[in-house]
């Protein structure tokens, strides 16, 4: 399986987009810390989905104008968004 | 004990409150927002889930805009230091609270204070209210509900003129959150500071701050958010902008289950229930001897704060006996509040004040009444 790591910088928007993404759109997510190797500023959260869910939670990222560090691929931390 | 004294804090709270309070200490009372662990993870979710909760509460869309405090005094502050800038002017009413009269008083060096006159039943007069609005009027600060007699005020009708001279309001919801309902962006409320430990049937070191502004306060407090760590400067997104500092989870945990309580029980019925004790309370009143009720005479306009003066009992031994004889607990004095005092009649003799909550009885208050009347 696929997976990818929405990055964010705060705890809330991190649950918020979790919350969201399971009652909006029934996708399952896992809040996991940021590995250092990708470029966060301190101490962050990652939301951890299947690739397939990128574009849906980048979407929603966008329209509710969140503050989020991109998307990365799990296995080798590309930047995907 | 007959508990008459729910305008300080409520009590008791419901056994979910307890509850959810101890499987948070005794199961996953880990630091939110700054591990990864399952503990600290599952923390950070009870948070936002309090957040969640709070924010649809209150009719606002982003939960991130729900600051956790640590009582209703922490957020009123937080509002009037963190918006007001020198030269700007600030009206609050003669009803309210230390909390905000201390706060904005302790200002006036740099800042110009107005407050807005009230009527002998406590509630204001909204034409000599507009009057006080000058060019540099920046903030509205009122209270909601009288903590001393009561009466509600005209909270969307202030709201309504604030968006018109483009002036920001805080309400100050302590005695009216989980009691009246409040919605805040339909009502137009810039600010809305709560104790989380009274209406909301929350824990007492919990207070909250909604925020329905682009205007966003400057901190209060800097410090550890968990977030953008390598940046000395207060990150800007809230709440951790607000925020700093580890939170209460135990009592965010009780908060919340305060929050769905209200939900589940109808806040419509808790304040047919509030009304209810209150006639009973008010029309016990009017016919014991030596007692005059203060402020408003009857249930139109108020909630089930009462005040009343004993004609030969000054108020704090009325207090102290109805407490040792019937253990019943009520509270006498000014309650934080004296200006309320001076409009209402009452600034030598305070008064005693009784306050009630969903797990008040109709028989305690008849116990009350039988009290008062062997004095
Ligand atoms: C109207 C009003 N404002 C503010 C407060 C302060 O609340 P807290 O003690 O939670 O800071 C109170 C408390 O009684 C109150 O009644």
């Amino acid at each position: 399986m696929d997976f990818c790591l929405v990055v964010f910088a705060s705890a809330t928007t991190v649950n918020r987009v979790k919350s969201v993404l399971l009652k909006k759109f029934q996708i399952n997510s896992e809040i996991v810390q940021t590995p250092k190797a990708i470029p966060a500023k301190g101490c962050s959260y990652s939301l951890k989905i299947k690739t397939e869910y990128a574009d849906v939670v980048w979407n929603l990222i966008k329209e509710n104008g969140l503050s989020s560090k991109g998307i990365f691929r799990e296995s080798n931390f590309e930047k995907i968004k | 004990m007959i508990y008459f004294d729910n305008a300080a804090t409520t009590w008791p709270k419901p056994a979910s409150v307890v509850r959810a309070m101890d499987e948070c200490m005794n199961e996953f009372a880990a630091n939110p927002g700054r591990s990864a662990h399952s503990h600290a993870i599952k923390s950070s979710e009870k948070v936002y889930e309090c957040r969640e909760e709070i924010a649809e509460f209150f009719g606002i869309d982003n939960p991130g805009n729900v600051i956790f405090t640590s009582n209703a005094t922490h957020s009123l502050n937080i509002v009037i230091n963190g918006v007001l800038n020198e030269g700007d002017h600030v009206i609050c009413t003669v009803m309210d609270h230390n909390s905000v009269l201390r706060t904005t008083f302790s200002k006036t060096k740099k800042i110009e204070l107005s407050f807005s006159k009230a009527n002998p039943d406590g509630s204001l007069n909204l034409t000599e209210f507009e009057s006080l609005i000058k060019t540099n009027t920046k903030l509205v600060v009122m209270t909601h509900v009288s903590n001393v007699c009561g009466t509600v005020m005209p909270a969307k009708e202030v709201a309504d003129i604030c968006k018109k001279r483009n002036i920001l309001f805080l309400l100050d919801a302590s005695q009216s959150a989980g009691i009246v309902p409040i919605n805040i962006t339909e009502m137009g409320i810039d600010y809305l500071a709560a104790p989380g430990h009274k209406g909301l049937y929350g824990p007492m070191g919990t207070g909250i701050l909604v925020i329905n502004s682009k205007v966003i306060p400057k901190p209060l407090i800097f410090g550890g958010t968990g977030s953008y760590s390598k940046e000395l400067s207060q990150p800007f997104e809230l709440p951790d902008r607000l925020e700093s500092g580890t939170l209460n989870v135990p009592g965010i945990c009780g908060l919340l289950e305060g929050v769905r309580f209200i939900k589940a029980v109808g806040i419509q019925q808790i304040s047919k229930h509030e009304k209810e004790l209150t006639s009973w309370l008010l029309d016990g009143l009017e016919e014991t001897k030596n007692i005059s009720v203060v402020g408003k005479k009857n249930t139109v306009g108020r909630t089930g704060v009462v005040s009343f003066v004993h004609s030969s009992m000054d108020c704090t031994a009325v207090s102290a006996y109805l407490d040792s004889e019937f253990a019943i607990a009520t509270r006498s004095m000014y309650h934080c509040a004296y200006p309320s005092h001076v409009a209402l009649g009452t600034k030598d003799s305070g008064t005693v004040r009784v306050s009630f909550s969903l797990f008040n009885t109709i028989p305690q208050v008849k116990l009350l009444l039988y009290a008062l009347s062997k004095i």
